[in-house]
């Protein structure tokens, strides 16, 4: 099996990128100054908003009172929190059921698409249409539709003789309702990573399988899941830094119900600011947010060192 | 391009067969029925949006779409949203180009780390400081405000779209261009570009898309005269007010640009992510 | 030329220049006076502000004075107001807020023009305006330190709505004190199995509004006897709490604790559920719905029997100016416009009530309310919850959005069957007494 795994490495010079050899051409040339722009402009874009929210925090404010200096009171506060503690495992509860189901039926998607003969451009298309919808409007089609009274998904399912479901409004298997109507927006766009990934991967390593006897499923989770490790890590990237970040669809469709157990950190810090006037609170719980996410960003990085060099 | 065989040498067998268009057809109703929906709801009128049982043809009304563009100044929003989101996208290539091929090169990480700081805070982080700082420059209200707001989302998606198809360049052709004695910038445009063309147009579209359907920057910053589409135009749900089948329609018509544009390029988008996801 | 004549003329000329240079007082009203200027107004998506939208030009071919309105959803309206008035931008110059959850923290934030000296500058108000034509109470509400911070727009509150038809049907009567509304709830679920029954408000913080009337009635209240404390943990708060919740529970829609009025207003206008304590601004959107002007009928929430107390829910939005705003005084001609009887009777056919006694007592509103018996049963209600509601279901705080919050959870708790009505009032009045 390794041996297969293995072998495009070699085989495919237009593929994979290859380890780097001392010679003339790298030694001199150096490229460097070419990113400085691109990081210099998001660096001075954000240096001041962080620094302003890390200020901040650093204070009791809100609004029509006194601002006054706690240091870390704030994070301390909020470490202590029950409503805060509720929140950041709600956003990991939700982070790792959406992240999961999305990867594994955007994989699924992705295979069907590729076996797709027939008009694959059209199907391929239509495929992308969720991501594009407004997260707002995506927030009340789920609210309406997936209504237990109103909804027409319940009516749906009552005509195949199931009986209603709480969908959002359970409290218990709230999020997994919201992480459902999530990877409906989502999936699609991680199948398509997927299909591209599937697309450029060299024939001859499914030929030595086949002559190994490899195939079918087998050959799916030996030789095809392997060689899609890096398109599948870019995907979770670009997911994770949105997922920990989930606001819209709870905002909009539970509130953050039914009581407090579809409210994320993002919504907990929206509502500490924006309906509670409490800055500097809501600060502390924005960078802690934005830690968080950093630490799973820097996971992630590393693992793509491991996969892809 | 080479596709991954479903079984090369074994005929596909008539069940196999019957299942993969199968889930073919169940993956496109699933997609399909809430966008159906929406696009329903928006010619019904409100009190009929969601009558149960569904009635699936009511006699079609156009008044929904006559309040979006009389009501709210519609056109003109979206004129705003197209510059702004093209200004971003804009932004974000001129800028992660060459930081990609730069990152690429060196195989580093931070950079591109850094860069995703941007997406790692929540919006609302941003909302106050870029108002006061923004407002002391004399900018607010205006499209550079909003372009370079949007550039902070669309520089890190763009960089991050693009490092895998940069990473599949053979250095090889790189070294090669410098022996010749290219200058950097021409090894860039005359050797890489064209190789990375697809990517390219797939950081376009992502760019596009998130930058179109943000709504929080320009909430607190746009002006009057540059409220984008998205900002201006949901606003048909609230107490005393509920308007579904307007809401439907302003939807409906957000949506359609960037599906028009996802249309037009999706051919190199299927090949573009294909290409580039890969080597990532 | 002859002195005399000299002194003469220069003395005429002097007392006509001082007479041309005399000061605005002794000018009259001018509606033109601002000509040419350009005002933004930040509202919130209301049934007030969507007529206002529309009524717009002729504030402009009265005044000369451009508006610029934008009209955005209650949350992200707050959300840029608060960014825009804490960065101090003089951006916006008229907006609209709630006193009775926003005005106290808004006021202390110094967010509000005082209004005062507007309404006694006779240059700049026009002679029928007529402060005291407002309810005191909304008058009142309004005021914050002495300062009047807004001016009322409109008036609201929860009203009792049911289906004459289904009660008449299952030979139920129609509930005269606050008591008899669960029994008749149990009598027309036991009358017709199919027939939804009841629904109501179940979001965490939309519940304190439909649920007010419901302690107020029993004879409770969210504050402690003396005022000071948060008072949820009382016995006869408790009833009325409970009955919210049970009601709720018991014969509400699945689902309900997700449900605000969008829902609430499709399962009436649908005609699935036979009563519900709803907003009077829902009364136009209701009324689309076929059939339901003949079977829908409207009163304030029955008082409690034991108690004898009716106390409603009652309050309305506030237009106000910005205290940044660099054009106060050509704001205030919007806002004394917006609120002047003759554009509050223009409202009346689009559903907003008027928060002036004379608009609501006058041939226009009596014109409208004439022409349907519901609509009469409306304007009766409305003027009742004018008279003797209240804008104050909060514990004693200046933090009452978070009061909301807490309230509201305490009853989906017991709605969803999680805690019993008496430890999760106590519970919540400890999270209330933090908020002191």
């Amino acid at each position: 099996m390794k041996s297969i795994v293995a072998a495009p490495a070699a085989a495919s010079p237009a593929g994979i990128a290859q380890r780097p050899h001392p010679g003339l051409g790298q030694r001199s040339l150096s490229l460097a100054w070419m990113m400085w722009p691109a990081v210099s402009f998001v660096g001075a874009m954000i240096v001041f908003p962080l620094a302003y929210a890390v200020w901040i925090s650093l204070y009791d404010a809100s609004l029509g009172a006194e601002p006054r200096f706690v240091g870390l009171g704030n994070y301390l506060g909020l470490l202590r929190d029950p409503e805060f503690r509720n929140a950041f495992k709600v956003t990991w509860l939700l982070y790792a059921a959406a992240l999961a189901m999305q990867l594994v039926l955007g994989t699924w998607l992705g295979v069907v698409l590729n076996g797709v003969r027939w008009a694959r451009n059209l199907v391929c298309t239509i495929a992308i249409t969720p991501f594009m919808l407004p997260p707002v409007v995506v927030g009340m089609m789920a609210m309406v539709l997936l209504d237990p009274s109103v909804g027409i998904v319940n009516w749906l399912i009552g005509l195949i003789g199931m009986p209603p479901q709480l969908w959002l409004a359970h409290p218990t298997w709230v999020l997994a309702s919201v992480a459902l109507v999530d990877t409906w927006q989502w999936a699609p766009f991680v199948a398509l990573l997927v299909l591209g990934g599937l697309q450029s991967l060299p024939v001859s390593v499914f030929e030595a399988a086949e002559v190994d006897g490899v195939i079918g499923w087998r050959r799916f989770v030996f030789v095809t899941l392997p060689l899609l490790g890096p398109t599948l890590l870019t995907a979770a990237v670009l997911r994770s830094v949105d997922l920990l970040r989930f606001f819209d669809l709870v905002f909009i469709a539970t509130r953050g119900g039914p009581g407090n157990a579809s409210t994320t950190m993002n919504m907990y810090a929206y509502q500490q600011g924006f309906e509670f006037s409490r800055f500097g609170w809501a600060s502390a719980s924005m960078i802690t947010l934005s830690l968080v996410v950093l630490c799973t960003v820097v996971v992630f990085a590393r693992l793509r060192r491991a996969v892809s060099w | 391009m080479s596709t991954v065989p479903a079984s090369p040498l074994h005929r596909r067998s008539p069940s196999a067969l019957l299942l993969g268009r199968l889930q073919v057809v169940l993956m496109l109703t699933l997609v399909l029925l809430p966008i159906a929906w929406m696009l329903l709801a928006s010619f019904k009128h409100s009190v009929d949006v969601m009558t149960l049982p569904p009635r699936l043809f009511t006699a079609p009304t156009l008044d929904n779409y006559r309040e979006l563009f009389v009501r709210t100044d519609f056109l003109h929003n979206t004129w705003n949203s197209l510059v702004v989101a093209f200004g971003a996208t804009l932004l974000g290539l001129v800028l992660a180009i060459p930081a990609a091929f730069a990152i690429s090169w060196h195989r580093m990480t931070w950079p591109a780390t850094l860069t995703l700081f941007a997406r790692m805070a929540p919006g609302t982080l941003f909302l106050l400081p870029w108002f006061v700082l923004f407002s002391k420059l004399d900018l607010v209200g205006s499209y550079t405000v909003l372009i370079l707001t949007h550039g902070a989302i669309t520089v890190p998606v763009a960089l991050w779209t693009l490092l895998p198809y940069f990473d599949g360049v053979p250095r090889a052709l790189i070294e090669s261009g410098q022996i010749d004695g290219c200058r950097p910038h021409a090894i860039l445009l005359r050797i890489v570009l064209p190789l990375v063309v697809p990517g390219i147009m797939v950081a376009a579209i992502l760019c596009f898309v998130f930058t179109w359907n943000y709504f929080l920057f320009a909430l607190a910053l746009s002006g009057f005269d540059t409220k984008t589409a998205i900002v201006a135009s949901f606003n048909f749900v609230g107490e005393g007010v509920t308007n579904w089948g307007a809401l439907m329609a302003a939807a409906s018509m957000i949506a359609m640009p960037p599906l028009v544009l996802a249309l037009l390029v999706q051919r190199r988008l299927v090949s573009g992510l294909a290409l580039g996801a890969v080597k990532g | 030329m002859n002195p005399v004549i000299r002194t003469l003329a220069l003395a005429c000329a002097t007392s006509g220049a001082v007479l041309l240079s005399a000061p605005a007082r002794a000018q009259s009203f001018d509606w033109k006076h601002f000509d040419g200027e350009t005002l933004n107004v930040l509202l919130n998506n209301h049934p007030w502000s969507n007529a206002i939208r529309d009524l717009a030009p002729e504030f402009s071919a009265k005044t000369g004075i451009k508006l610029r309105i934008e009209l955005l959803n209650e949350d992200p309206q707050r959300a840029r107001l608060g960014t825009l008035l804490q960065a101090k931008s003089s951006d916006i110059d008229v907006f609209n807020s709630l006193q009775i959850r926003e005005g106290a923290v808004y006021a202390k934030a110094g967010w509000y023009a005082d209004l005062t000296p507007f309404v006694s500058n006779r240059a700049l108000t026009a002679p029928d305006f007529n402060l005291e034509d407002f309810g005191e109470g909304l008058r009142k509400t309004a005021t914050f330190g002495g300062k009047l911070v807004a001016l009322p727009i409109n008036v609201e509150g929860p009203l009792f709505y049911w289906r004459s038809d289904i009660f008449a049907k299952c030979k139920v009567e129609v509930p005269a004190f606050l008591e008899d509304i669960p029994l008749a709830a149990a009598k027309l679920k036991a009358c017709d199995a199919g027939q939804g029954v009841w629904a109501s408000r179940g979001v965490r913080n939309a519940i304190p509004y439909a649920m007010a009337s419901f302690v107020f009635n029993s004879g409770g209240d969210f504050k402690s006897a003396d005022k000071k404390q948060p008072g949820l943990c009382q016995p006869k708060t408790i009833t009325g709490l409970s009955m919210y919740a049970d009601l709720l529970k018991n014969y509400g829609p699945v689902g309900a604790t997700n449900q605000s009025f969008p829902q609430v207003v499709e399962l009436l206008g649908q005609g699935k559920i036979a009563m519900t304590h709803e907003s009077s601004n829902e009364f136009s959107n209701i009324m689309k719905y076929p059939g339901r002007e003949g079977d829908l009928q409207i009163k304030v929430l029955p008082k409690g029997r034991d108690s004898g107390i009716s106390k409603p829910v009652a309050f309305g939005f506030g237009l106000s100016i910005s205290e940044y705003s660099k054009k106060k005084e050509a704001a205030w001609y919007f806002v004394q416009w917006a609120t002047s009887a003759e554009v509050e009777t223009k409202l009346v056919a689009k559903g907003v009530a008027p928060p002036r006694t004379s608009v609501f007592a006058g041939p226009a509103m009596k014109n409208w309310a004439g022409e349907k018996p519901v609509r009469q049963q409306w304007a009766d209600a409305l003027r009742e919850i004018s008279r003797t509601g209240t804008g104050d279901y909060a514990s004693p705080t200046d933090r009452v959005p978070e009061t909301r919050e807490i309230i509201g959870r305490a009853v989906q708790e017991v709605v969803l069957g999680q805690k019993t009505a008496k430890e999760a009032a106590c519970a919540a009045d400890i999270d209330l007494a933090k908020l002191q």
